[in-house]
């Protein structure tokens, strides 16, 4: 097995939502996210009224650019992006310790800083 | 008199029409009284910037009649009294002097107020001359709360291999839905997955396009060509022609070139690119989108340039539009679509 299976869900906070997407990012413990490099979307499907899940495809391992060599104990960073009313507004950044025999609970996720908008696409949907 | 075009229901500035007779600038916006006056320039605001006065020609319709018309590609205008301006919020409207363009890619998620509703399109749409467009959104189910005649779009079927019931894709297509919408990047699988063929088996039984989110990794032009070649009578548009690297966009062209029912779709390209591309595949095979409005009102007018921080959508398109032969511009711009699309016999089209 090459990847880990990690569930993200999401539950709508209003009836109006149009769309939910989650934006993720992987990197070596302890080095710069790169948000413009690497970035996966996706969609999160309704799976029940309210509810929004989807099962993420992640890596064992990363290939840590300053050591060239790979690791297992990465940082799983990601956020949501929420439409509604035709509105964009996107949740803080969560960040996770991924490893290759254990991995955080979403219970232990911990928030960090939020990117400063001018470092996120301003257009995520295309 | 009778409207010529169709700009009128997505922008109170149109094109009207005495049978047989001449053309003018027909108005039917929030300001009214007797000295109101039609402010305009030419493609892109020109100088000279001159003035017309507006004259009531029926209840709630006044119109004005421009001189020197066909000798330009776009009339940029607003109307005022002297006091007060309507000009679109801001961003002007534009009217096309030699055809009714249409935008292949837009996006609506619904009747909100925001940037991505019904009244942000609307704005963008008269501001860039749009007639209508095509559109999509990440759920289908936001679009069944919105007028698309009113709106002047016509829907595509969000398509998820595996998650979107064929079922759902038949009624939506019964129901109006022009073609099937794929985005294999944010959806999570590759252009190519044989998941797909049942949706698009659909697409051949009904005679509609599948458009394709075109762009690195699951989306590569590489993939959506073996679809392509899968279903060779169903026309594959590829949006954006890559969203990536130039090396990505001549993939894409190459493919066009070699399988006929490949076509390119512009948006966030700039117009030197177009004009390449137009030139490398041909402009049948060539339809302008812009991915409206993903950037709000001033989608195609935005300052900074959203197209590559170097161009905005109306200054790129006079550029396109004036390079082209006149049936190569109406082609990119609309009739490519109306031919893909079957949109010809259509109410709103």
């Amino acid at each position: 097995m090459n990847h880990h299976i990690v569930e993200k869900e999401y539950r709508d906070f209003a009836d109006d939502i149009e769309a939910v997407s989650i934006h993720y990012l992987c990197v070596p413990t302890g080095a710069d996210a790169d948000w413009d490099n690497g970035r996966v979307t996706r969609f999160m499907p309704l799976v029940e009224p309210g509810m929004r899940r989807l099962s993420l495809k992640l890596p064992v391992h990363l290939v840590d650019p300053r050591s060239g060599r790979p690791v297992s104990d990465y940082t799983l960073l990601y956020y949501f992006e929420v439409c509604r009313g035709g509105d964009r507004h996107y949740s803080q950044i969560y960040t996770e310790i991924m490893q290759s025999t254990a991995k955080a609970t979403s219970d232990q996720a911990a928030p960090t800083a939020a990117l400063p908008m001018s470092r996120r696409r301003s257009r995520e949907i295309r | 008199m009778t409207r010529r075009g169709e700009v009128a229901a997505v922008s109170p500035l149109g094109w009207w029409q005495e049978a047989g007779g001449a053309r003018y600038v027909g108005y039917r916006g929030t300001l009214n009284g007797s000295k109101l006056r039609l402010h305009y320039g030419f493609d892109g605001w020109r100088e000279p910037i001159q003035e017309v006065r507006l004259e009531s020609a029926g209840p709630d319709l006044l119109v004005a009649q421009v001189p020197e018309l066909d000798a330009h590609l776009a009339l940029d205008c607003a109307v005022t009294d002297g006091e007060r301006w309507d000009n679109n919020g801001g961003v002007n409207y534009r009217l096309w002097t030699g055809f009714d363009a249409l935008d292949a890619h837009m996006h609506l998620s619904g009747r909100g107020a925001g940037v991505l509703g019904a009244h942000s399109l609307a704005t963008a749409m008269a501001s860039a001359g749009m007639a209508c467009g095509i559109s999509s959104w990440l759920d289908n189910r936001a679009l069944d709360q919105v007028d698309c005649a009113a709106a002047r779009i016509f829907p595509l079927v969000w398509v998820r291999p595996g998650g979107t019931e064929l079922e759902e894709v038949r009624a939506r297509l019964d129901a109006g839905a022009v073609g099937l919408k794929l985005h294999p990047t944010v959806d999570g699988y590759p252009a190519d997955d044989p998941a797909l063929d049942p949706y698009i088996a659909i697409a051949e039984q009904r005679g509609c396009p599948v458009a394709c989110h075109s762009a690195p990794g699951e989306a590569d032009p590489d993939h959506i060509r073996r679809l392509a070649e899968r279903f060779p009578s169903v026309p594959i548009i590829m949006y954006h022609t890559y969203l990536g690297p130039q090396e990505g966009r001549r993939r894409a062209a190459a493919h066009v070139r070699e399988q006929a029912n490949l076509y390119l779709e512009t948006s966030w390209c700039r117009a030197d690119v177009v004009i390449r591309l137009v030139a490398e595949v041909g402009a049948e095979h060539v339809l302008f989108g812009s991915d409206a409005s993903i950037d709000g009102p001033a989608h195609y007018c935005r300052h900074p340039p959203n197209v590559e921080g170097r161009e905005t959508y109306n200054d790129g398109l006079l550029a396109l539009v004036r390079s082209l032969e006149p049936q190569g511009a109406r082609a990119v711009m609309g009739d490519n679509a109306r031919r893909l699309f079957r949109l010809n016999d259509n109410s709103h089209a």
